[in-house]
């Protein structure tokens, strides 16, 4: 989650999960209930609630992060057809490509909180994927696969 | 038990790809979306429900500031092997 100053575009925030030792990248686990998904499978909703993270500043800055927390409350909603994607087997298992799935485009919309030391911010009405991209669907990689 | 990162990525140690339209460059960050046969989720030996969003808009900074806001955000629920090898069941975010 980054915030951009308006005149310079400078990256001045970047709140994240961090990165383990495994190297699990971002990924936080939350409560089974934080997520709803619609029986078809068409809608989902993510409700999480001041959550740690740090503020690494800005990708790949080398910067220490300082500790935070973010609330997210996003929606997606599924526009498309379900569509097969991924190749499996047919690549190796660092290729991109290598899972299976069946994923519908969407529209996501979100509302976000996040602090650190003096420093907090609300997103404003109207965050959106209506000019970028969102997905959802169902997939299996590794030894799912 | 945590599950187990991808293994393949953006870079060494960034074990995550950016999967959608390869026609879309992200505003702020740059970020060419790769295409859509690309794994969403971060999490390796994983069967279950994914779902990314690329938001843009703006958010307002306790400092009075407008800011512009980009995020990358992601949910997994699923199965998945955990790092102990055990078959678990578990609900991610990805902020």
């Amino acid at each position: 989650m980054d915030l951009y100053e308006p005149g310079s575009g400078a990256h001045v925030h970047d709140f994240n999960r961090g990165i383990l030792a495994s190297g699990l990248f971002w990924t936080m686990p939350v409560a089974e209930e934080a997520l709803r998904i619609s029986n078809d499978g068409r809608h989902a909703v993510l409700n999480v609630h001041d959550a740690v993270v740090i503020d690494s500043f800005a990708f790949g800055s080398g910067a220490e992060g300082t500790p935070g927390t973010v609330s997210v409350h996003v929606e997606w909603h599924a526009t498309g057809p379900t569509v097969e994607r991924g190749k499996g087997k047919a690549v190796g298992p660092k290729d991109p490509g290598a899972f299976r799935g069946r994923f519908e485009v969407a529209v996501s919309t979100a509302e976000f909180t996040g602090s650190e030391f003096g420093f907090s911010f609300s997103s404003n009405p109207g965050v959106s994927t209506a000019k970028t991209f969102a997905e959802m669907g169902r997939e299996r990689n590794g030894s799912f696969l | 038990m945590p599950p187990n990162p991808i293994p393949g990525g953006l870079a060494p140690g960034i074990h995550v790809w950016a999967p959608g339209d390869p026609t879309v460059t992200l505003p702020l960050s740059g970020t060419k979306l790769m295409g859509f046969d690309v794994d969403p989720t971060t999490i390796e030996d994983f069967s279950g429900f994914s779902a990314v969003a690329f938001h843009v808009g703006t958010a307002t900074g306790s400092d009075g500031k407008t800011y512009n806001l980009e995020t990358d955000l992601r949910t997994f629920k699923g199965e998945y092997v955990a790092s102990d090898g055990t078959r678990r069941f578990g609900t991610f975010a990805f902020i």
